[in-house]
């Protein structure tokens, strides 16, 4: 691949101010991701991957402060107070629970209007409506028409989930965060969702980062995923590099923890202990208070992202080692 | 400790925020002055309007008497301090007399619904349909004044709103799975009831209700004054405020000193349950913390 | 294997009123006549998405809904008329785990008197006795003594789902079901209580009514598997079977949309198209006819009957009628 970089995010680190104390919920985290690329944060409850995403769409709580780093967005930090002020319609974002962000006052048909106007600066209400009812087609939902005259309580999940895409899409974005898009869906509606998303890549050329706990539905989605653990950064690499060969521990432990649905076995393999403390984060590597073959090192030392080969990066010290 | 580590982070963020830190004052002053007034008041039997005092009439404010004294010659300061024991017991008799009526009924519709509970939330809506304070004056004004009357008119016209708030809670609680873990370990509907409903249900009505202090004690004052409240010469603050209303252009203390009382204790109240709201609520809290530029 | 729990032509409608005397203007059709058995350290598993009404079944097991028609049988007596000591009786064989475990425990109890609550309720013991058997539930569970004081909310989603199972297991049921005991759990964290509940089963002698929405884990720790759809069976059989030969068109995709990082060369995805339809107004004759791939017009207008397929292999399709 020979693409540009769409989005790179660099060395960023986010901190949540919480009932007494903070929560070092990202730390120095960085990744690209290039044109029509499809990239997957992946990652357990705690791990950041969120956070991260809220922070490239500007949309993070209150509560939250950027420690350090920068995100460039199409050559501009997103993170300078002037590029902040300015409304980025370049970049949406679609949330785990459609419902939660659809007013349940209005139509659908009226919330897409309105995004319509306000970011393409359509005047004309024939032409508004005509937009908009494109973009119910383009996301694959039947009866356009009966769908923009509907409120948000009359469409099941998976219907919204596609009103929401739409509503994203309509302002032509140049990159698409999905948070979870699949989580609260049905597996069925589920995989409809996932082939929506691959099929309007293809077709629009879109960037997207998707985020998900499930590394089952990132090896459908992502060209290359990076697994983050206690707001690290661990492992990165091609979708299929990472999911046949997995460096980090955590990352195997993460994929011998699935249970598979084409062969039987009679006993899980499971990740001891619990997801780290982010308050008080350890010194050394996060993972080094589970992992199964800690060294003296780990303890002590923080490894670095390295790239162990061709497309896939690590962060551990089992595999610095070898390389020296 | 560990159990009141909530408790203690709330009441932090209060005293952090100095609003907030008056209103927690202003509370505190007004239950200890309420609950030691009889025993501290400078003129005692002037405070219960036992006496007349010829000589004494419309003194204004001084180093002997320094809220001056009334058309009685009473001292105004121990009528006033002693004021803040009635104040307290009004509103702790209306809200108590209140929660008495309102917690069995809510809970009983809440809980079993059917019919039942359908005739008893619209008695309650029934209630709920007067404006509050026209209710109150109502009743007053037939049963007559009086302390007991006061506090009883009073809670008839404030139960509803309780019975209305325990209703929605136990109608929540009884929804959670808890509840249904309850069930499976066989508890009887009682203890289910008395275990894990009211327990659960009540809490959020029993702090509505302890900051609810304010509002009471302001419409027993508004009660009083109009003449539908205690007798005099009970030195209830609103009673004091409208004796000293006739004589508002030649002796102002009178009528000015409870008058204040009333305002700095319901603002007080009110502030304060502001702020217990504020430092409760995770969403808001977060919104403190960031003014507060709390960094650790 | 002798059965433990029989479900019979169960069915269990929950009126639609509307207007102001409530009336009734509907039925939503949550179950509609099942029947399946659990036998004696089994498990079975009831896998469906939402509106299958799997939830129901096991809330009609627990006795928390009751049924509209159909029996359960436990121990050769009708659940539903159970009294006295059957009830009593009943009421310590069966217990639950449910998906949240921050919503099923009391948030204002702690873990000793939330694991105590079911035994004080059912056994007389001295407070020593309870506290060391409280311990010993603990223990089982991979817990320590120091969580006996911890309130829900100082948990976290794993150690709060294991107090939930030693709180299950306190009376030594012989059924326990598990209402999605994993799927709000991390991935790490699930893989940990599964091998818990496998551990616990063989210990203690247990059957389970596995009831998920995820196939993934349904093979792991389960020996049958319904299919259901809508308040009905589509398929039911062996595990084994399931996985290897599933015939009922509505099993294939759900089993292909399980996304499986390791079998995506394995198998050939299919998705289907458009909604499931709401159970107040289920399809006529086959309830899968509206999203089928393999739809036929006899489907549109029949019912299918029950085809057998060897032994324990049961599904209901006009695609299988033929052969």
């Amino acid at each position: 691949m020979k693409n540009h970089s769409i989005l790179r995010v660099e060395d960023l680190s986010i901190d949540y101010i919480v009932l007494g104390g903070s929560l070092k919920a990202v730390r120095n985290v960085s990744f690209e991701i290039y044109e029509g690329e499809v990239v997957c944060l992946v990652g357990e409850s705690g791990s950041g991957k969120s956070t991260v995403g809220l922070a490239i769409a500007g949309a993070l709580p209150e509560n939250a402060i950027i420690r350090s780093g920068r995100i460039i967005f199409m050559g501009k930090n997103l993170l300078e107070a002037e590029t902040r002020n300015k409304k980025v319609n370049n970049i949406m974002i679609v949330f785990q629970d459609p419902a939660a962000t659809l007013n349940p006052l209005f139509k659908v048909g009226e919330v897409i209007s309105d995004v319509i106007k306000t970011h393409l600066q359509i005047k004309e209400r024939e032409k508004i409506k005509e937009k908009a009812l494109e973009m119910f087609r383009m996301v694959e939902l039947p009866d356009p028409t009966r769908i923009y005259n509907s409120y948000p309580h009359e469409l099941s999940g998976g219907m919204l989930q596609r009103v929401v895409i739409a509503i994203a899409l309509s302002t032509n974005p140049r990159m698409l965060i999905a948070d979870e898009p699949t989580t609260m869906l049905d597996v069925t509606l589920q995989a409809q969702i996932i082939d929506l998303l691959l099929s309007l890549k293809r077709k629009l050329g879109l960037s997207m980062l998707f985020i998900t706990h499930n590394l089952g539905v990132a090896s459908e989605i992502a060209d290359r995923i990076i697994v983050m653990y206690g707001g690290e950064l661990i492992e990165e690499a091609n979708s299929s590099e990472l999911i046949n060969n997995p460096l980090h521990p955590y990352t195997r432990g993460l994929m011998e923890c699935i249970p598979r649905t084409h062969i039987k076995y009679s006993k899980l393999k499971h990740i001891p202990g619990t997801i780290p403390d982010l308050a008080n984060p350890l010194k050394g590597c996060i993972f080094s208070d589970r992992c199964s073959e800690v060294m003296d090192v780990c303890r002590v030392v923080k490894p670095p992202i390295k790239e162990y080969s061709r497309n896939h990066k690590v962060a551990c010290h089992l595999y610095m080692e070898e390389k020296q | 400790m560990k159990r009141f580590k909530e408790q203690i982070i709330i009441l932090n963020l209060i005293i952090k925020k100095p609003t907030s830190l008056a209103s927690l004052i202003i509370v505190v002053c007004f239950v200890v002055v309420g609950l030691t007034a009889p025993l501290i008041v400078p003129y005692s039997e002037d405070a219960w309007g036992l006496t007349y005092n010829v000589e004494k009439r419309f003194l204004p404010p001084s180093l002997e008497h320094p809220f001056g004294t009334d058309a009685l010659g009473r001292d105004m300061l121990s009528r006033v301090l002693l004021g803040s024991s009635f104040s307290l017991v009004i509103a702790a008799g209306v809200i108590g007399l209140s929660l008495i009526i309102g917690i069995p009924v809510g809970v009983a519709a809440g809980y079993h619904g059917g019919r039942i509970g359908t005739i008893l939330m619209r008695i309650t809506d029934m209630f709920l349909a007067f404006p509050p304070l026209l209710l109150a004056i109502v009743f007053a004004a037939t049963l007559g004044r009086g302390l007991l009357n006061l506090i009883i008119a009073l809670a008839i016209s404030w139960w509803p709103w309780y019975a209305r708030l325990v209703y929605v809670q136990t109608n929540t609680v009884k929804n959670m799975p808890y509840i249904d873990s309850a069930k499976i370990a066989g508890l009887s509907s009682f203890k289910i009831m008395t275990k894990h409903v009211i327990p659960n249900a009540l809490t959020p009505t029993l702090v509505q209700a302890a900051l609810d202090t304010g509002s009471a004690i302001l419409e027993a004052a508004g009660l009083s004054f109009i003449g539908v409240g205690v007798k005099p010469p009970t030195p209830e603050w609103g009673l004091l405020v409208s004796e000293g209303w006739q004589s508002i252009n030649y002796a102002w203390w009178i009528a000015f000193f409870p008058g204040l009382a009333i305002l700095i204790t319901v603002v007080g109240f009110n502030l304060f349950s502001d702020a217990l709201r504020e430092s409760a609520d995770p969403r808001i809290r977060r919104t403190i913390l960031m003014r507060l530029g709390i960094k650790q | 294997m002798s059965r433990l729990v029989e479900i019979n032509n169960l069915r269990k409608y929950f009126p639609i009123r509307s207007g102001l005397f409530g009336k009734i203007v509907g039925h939503v059709k949550a179950v509609d006549g099942i029947t399946f058995s659990v036998g004696q350290s089994e498990v079975v598993s009831l896998v469906g998405e939402s509106g299958s009404g799997k939830t129901t079944i096991a809330k009609c097991l627990l006795l928390l809904e009751r049924p509209t028609s159909g029996e359960i049988l436990f121990d050769g007596y009708n659940i539903t008329e159970a009294r006295g000591k059957e009830y009593r009786d009943y009421r310590r064989s069966v217990q639950a785990v449910f998906q949240n475990p921050f919503l099923s425990l009391d948030p204002r109890m702690n873990v000793h008197d939330i694991i105590s609550e079911p035994v004080k309720n059912h056994m007389k013991l001295s407070r020593k006795e309870l506290y060391e058997y409280v311990s010993k539930l603990l223990e089982m569970v991979g817990l320590d003594q120091s969580f006996l004081e911890k309130f829900p909310h100082e948990l976290s989603g794993g150690q709060a789902q294991r107090v939930a199972i030693a709180r299950a297991i306190s009376l030594n049921p012989k059924l326990v079901i598990l209402d999605e005991p994993t799927s709000a759990l991390d991935v790490s964290i699930q893989a940990q209580i599964l091998n818990l509940l496998a551990e616990l089963k063989e210990k203690m002698n247990l059957s389970y009514l596995l009831i998920t929405h995820d196939l993934s884990i349904v093979r792991y720790i389960s020996d049958r598997v319904l299919v259901i759809y809508l308040g009905k069976i589509m398929e039911e059989a062996p595990t084994e079977k399931i996985f290897k030969e599933p015939l009922h068109p509505y099993t294939q995709t759900l089993l292909t949309s399980v996304p499986d990082p390791f079998a995506k060369d394995v198998r050939e995805k299919v998705i289907l198209r458009g909604e499931p339809p709401s159970p107040t107004n289920p399809p006529k004759a086959c309830r899968f006819h509206t999203r089928c791939p393999h739809v036929m017009d006899v489907c549109r207008e029949e019912e299918p009957p029950e085809i057998q397929f060897g032994e324990k292999h049961r599904t209901y399709c006009w695609l299988h009628v033929k052969k």
